[in-house]
């Protein structure tokens, strides 16, 4: 059992798994996208305090691609694009915003992988870590991502993912349109949860 | 180097020649980046008697020390070249991601000269540079173009081109890139097509460096703070876009309509922000680094006019709208679209269409040779099909692709065309803003607001509230907008940042992420350097204090309806003591005193 002491962690797994088949599955991606996802969580949530989750609502993107600098500039004191640790994309033509980023998975390809524990996730988080000390380098996580959100630098000669910045995501402070969010997990779906309560009900007069 | 790349990229498309010289960083200290570094390399090496569509004429592209960083809304570069619409200097600018990514390819500028023998586009992979043919390109608009050359370069590639207007040489064309952002005035985009350089596609994978990060960070959060809790940076303008000026200059009385022949339009809220917003606004969208998303993703699903695209702004909405007498939005965000996918200024096109509208009315241009198009104003699918026509130079398209100065001349009505300096002046009468008139009179590039915008204080009361009517003071304003505007130009700024920001922010970041400390009249001194190194080019263009006026209509034919009947600009009045006031003798030339002061001379 990974999760010993907070039960509502259920709740992201399953939410995790089912980013994933819509992910595969869903034809109408947009309005899919546009309820808002559970892509990351953080660290460690041991104790009174609620694990954190990072929301991304490709709605509200607006596509300025100040989560990127933010990244780039908090880890690495400079902007340079392929420091960053998420990546927006955008189709000019229709002009939509999406931001990609570790999703942390609970069963994380990269974790599996990994030869030397360099990529491992601490008991009790919900964070997948990186121990540079331990990386040779191999490039497997990379391989094995379904995302791409695990990336080899050749500059810094390292992996690059989202560490959520020690639980205060700095592309979360400098996203102007409040498109990521690091919300408490228990709440992260509540608006998601409503908009489909609202079709049950709007189904239920309908009748 | 911080700020900076340190690497200026030169391209010879005559000789194919590809080179590098160092960025002279004693240069960069006095005239920042972008707009001022692209003005001193072009001033530097051309003739101010160029003829702008020959391959003597050069094109420079620079970002500024802020493209690339997060410095709130200032991710711009700028376009250098003098303009064959204004035969002055042109300097356009745009956001988007295309400067950041020049700017991470390792460059902070770049100089393309002469003229390739066939269509070819660049690709600038950081440090490898290649040529290459374009004729399969040619003929394409910008979304395809974009794509296609994406699909031979990266897929992720940023892409700057010009659509079929750049490449027929349509006189006010632009350079896109993002296929909706657009270097759009004075006609850039025809200097490209002059040079049979359809694209250049970016790849930058370098890191730009801070001189002192926490001081950055913390001087980027104080302005962002400002923007956030601005009313129109922070609000306003991601709700309803820049046409949300529509009703607010409208209710002043000073909103042109049919040619300027009026101030006022009773139907105007039809084409103005509040009803783009309920009709065809999908999304607010932000440039590179923005935090203010002013940027319209529209959808037209009227089958007429349908289509997906970008826009459009307050100006292209009056100028394609109540200045050619229409109050259809969805056909003039469909020729904004049009605009935008062949890339050419709406605002000088719709212009250019309201005084065809008004020699067609008043008998001199003819149906034969609109080949039997009325081109009475308020016909929308006239308008529609002359965008068309306009962009592709066919019929007579062919003669509005040169402006309404030259039109207006051929049928021998000057008078005719709104312009200053042969550019249009966009939709702020000055007739009732006295400022603005004064702006537009003056500007290096010709006819403009954005150079020196003080709609600011003059109806948006934002830093002061002035009398939109009144003259006194306003040569002041003038001159500290148009100095605090090229200033913020040259760091690759966004001019809306104003709405939030001041010089002191703008000092203080640059500072911080230069290393080179820039105190708020500093920053102010480098905006007046560049302006006068402007005024000097135009000097010896040819223009004199003559050509420092506004059309005829403006000072000689009252707004006859709305607030501000009766107004006049009193332009004319005002100049003197700007002259005055900028160190300039009375014929409006730079005095050596002025000169030596500024380290020009």
């Amino acid at each position: 059992m990974r999760f010993p002491a907070v039960s509502s962690v259920g709740c992201c797994n399953l939410l995790r798994t089912g980013l994933l088949n819509a992910l595969w599955a869903c034809e109408d991606t947009d309005a899919w996208l546009s309820r808002g996802q559970c892509v990351a969580s953080t660290s460690d949530w041991i104790g009174d305090s609620m694990p954190k989750v990072l929301m991304i609502h490709p709605d509200r993107c607006t596509g300025c691609q100040n989560c990127e600098l933010a990244c780039s500039f908090s880890h690495e004191n400079q902007f340079r694009p392929t420091a960053t640790r998420i990546h927006v994309y955008s189709w000019e033509r229709e002009g939509f915003s999406v931001p990609m980023m570790c999703q942390q998975c609970d069963s994380a390809s990269c974790v599996k992988v990994c030869p030397t524990g360099a990529l491992h996730r601490a008991k009790g988080t919900t964070l997948v870590e990186y121990s540079r000390e331990k990386c040779i380098g191999c490039r497997m996580c990379t391989i094995a991502c379904p995302f791409g959100n695990a990336v080899y630098d050749s500059v810094t000669e390292s992996i690059l993912k989202c560490d959520t910045c020690d639980g205060d995501p700095a592309c979360v402070q400098f996203c102007p349109s409040q498109a990521l969010e690091f919300v408490d997990d228990n709440i992260s779906t509540r608006s998601r949860k409503r908009e489909l309560a609202g079709k049950f009900k709007s189904a239920f007069e309908g009748a | 180097m911080n700020g900076y790349s340190g690497t200026i990229l030169r391209v010879n498309l005559t000789t194919g020649a590809v080179t590098r010289q160092a960025t002279d960083m004693k240069d960069a200290a006095l005239y920042i980046g972008a707009r001022g570094l692209a003005d001193k390399l072009y001033i530097d090496e051309v003739d101010p008697k160029v003829d702008p569509l020959s391959p003597d004429n050069k094109l420079v592209f620079a970002p500024g020390p802020f493209t690339g960083t997060f410095a709130p809304s200032g991710g711009r570069y700028h376009v250098v070249t003098k303009g064959p619409l204004t035969d002055v200097i042109a300097g356009a600018n745009s956001g988007g991601s295309w400067g950041p990514e020049l700017h991470y390819a390792g460059y902070d500028a770049l100089i393309i000269e002469g003229k390739a023998d066939e269509p070819v586009y660049l690709w600038i992979k950081d440090d490898v540079v290649e040529i290459r043919k374009a004729s399969h390109l040619w003929g394409k608009w910008v979304p395809d173009t974009t794509d296609l050359v994406r699909a031979e370069t990266d897929v992720e590639a940023k892409v700057a081109c010009i659509g079929p207007a750049g490449e027929k040489q349509v006189l006010f064309a632009a350079i896109m890139n993002e296929m909706h952002r657009a270097a759009g005035r004075g006609g850039v985009g025809a200097v490209m097509g002059s040079k049979n350089l359809k694209a250049i596609a970016v790849v930058g994978t370098k890191a730009i460096s801070v001189a002192r990060p926490k001081e950055f960070k913390d001087a980027v959060l104080v302005g962002r703070k400002g923007i956030k809790e601005h009313p129109v940076g922070g609000a306003g303008l991601k709700a309803y876009g820049t046409d949300v000026l529509v009703n607010i200059l409208n209710e002043i009385g000073s909103f042109p309509v049919h040619n300027f022949q009026d101030g006022y339009s009773p139907t105007a809220d039809k084409v103005g922000g509040e009803t783009l917003a309920a009709n065809q606004l999908v999304r607010a969208k932000g440039c590179f680094s923005c935090v203010i998303s002013c940027g319209r993703v529209s959808k037209v699903k009227n089958p007429k006019y349908a289509g997906e695209g970008e826009g459009p702004e307050y100006e292209a909405a009056w100028s394609m709208g109540p200045d050619c007498g229409i109050d259809n939005l969805d056909a003039v965000t469909h020729s904004n679209h049009l605009c935008n996918e062949m890339g050419m200024d709406p605002i000088s096109f719709g212009s250019t269409l309201a005084c065809a509208m008004e020699l067609f009315e008043a008998g001199l241009i003819t149906l034969k040779e609109t080949e039997g198009v009325d081109l009475s104003f308020g016909n929308v699918d006239a308008m529609v099909e002359m965008t068309r026509k306009t962009g592709l130079r066919e019929g007579i398209g062919n003669k509005l692709a040169l402006g309404s100065y030259r039109l207006a001349n051929s049928y021998g009505h000057p008078e005719l065309s709104m312009t200053v300096k042969k550019q249009e002046i966009p939709a702020y009468d000055p007739r009732g803003i006295q400022g603005i008139g004064l702006e537009y009179a003056t500007c290096n590039r010709g006819g403009c607001h954005v150079k020196g915008y003080t709609i600011a204080v003059e109806v948006l009361g934002c830093g002061a509230k002035l009398d939109p009517h009144a003259t006194l003071d306003k040569p002041y304003w003038v001159k500290l907008f148009q100095d605090l505007t090229a200033a913020i130009d040259a760091s690759g700024g966004c001019i809306f940042g104003t709405f939030g920001m001041g010089g002191d922010n703008y000092s203080a970041m640059l500072s911080a992420l230069t290393g080179v400390t820039y105190t708020t009249e500093d920053y102010l001194k480098a905006g007046e350097r560049i302006w006068n190194l402007e005024k000097m080019f135009n000097i010896g263009a040819g223009m004199t204090s003559k050509d420092d006026q506004l059309p005829l209509r403006m000072t000689t034919l009252p707004i006859k309806t709305g607030p501000s009947k009766g107004e006049l600009s009193h332009v004319p009045e005002m100049l003197p003591e700007y002259y005055k006031l900028r160190g300039w003798d009375e014929k409006g030339v730079p005095t050596q005193e002025r000169l030596h002061e500024l380290q020009l001379a």
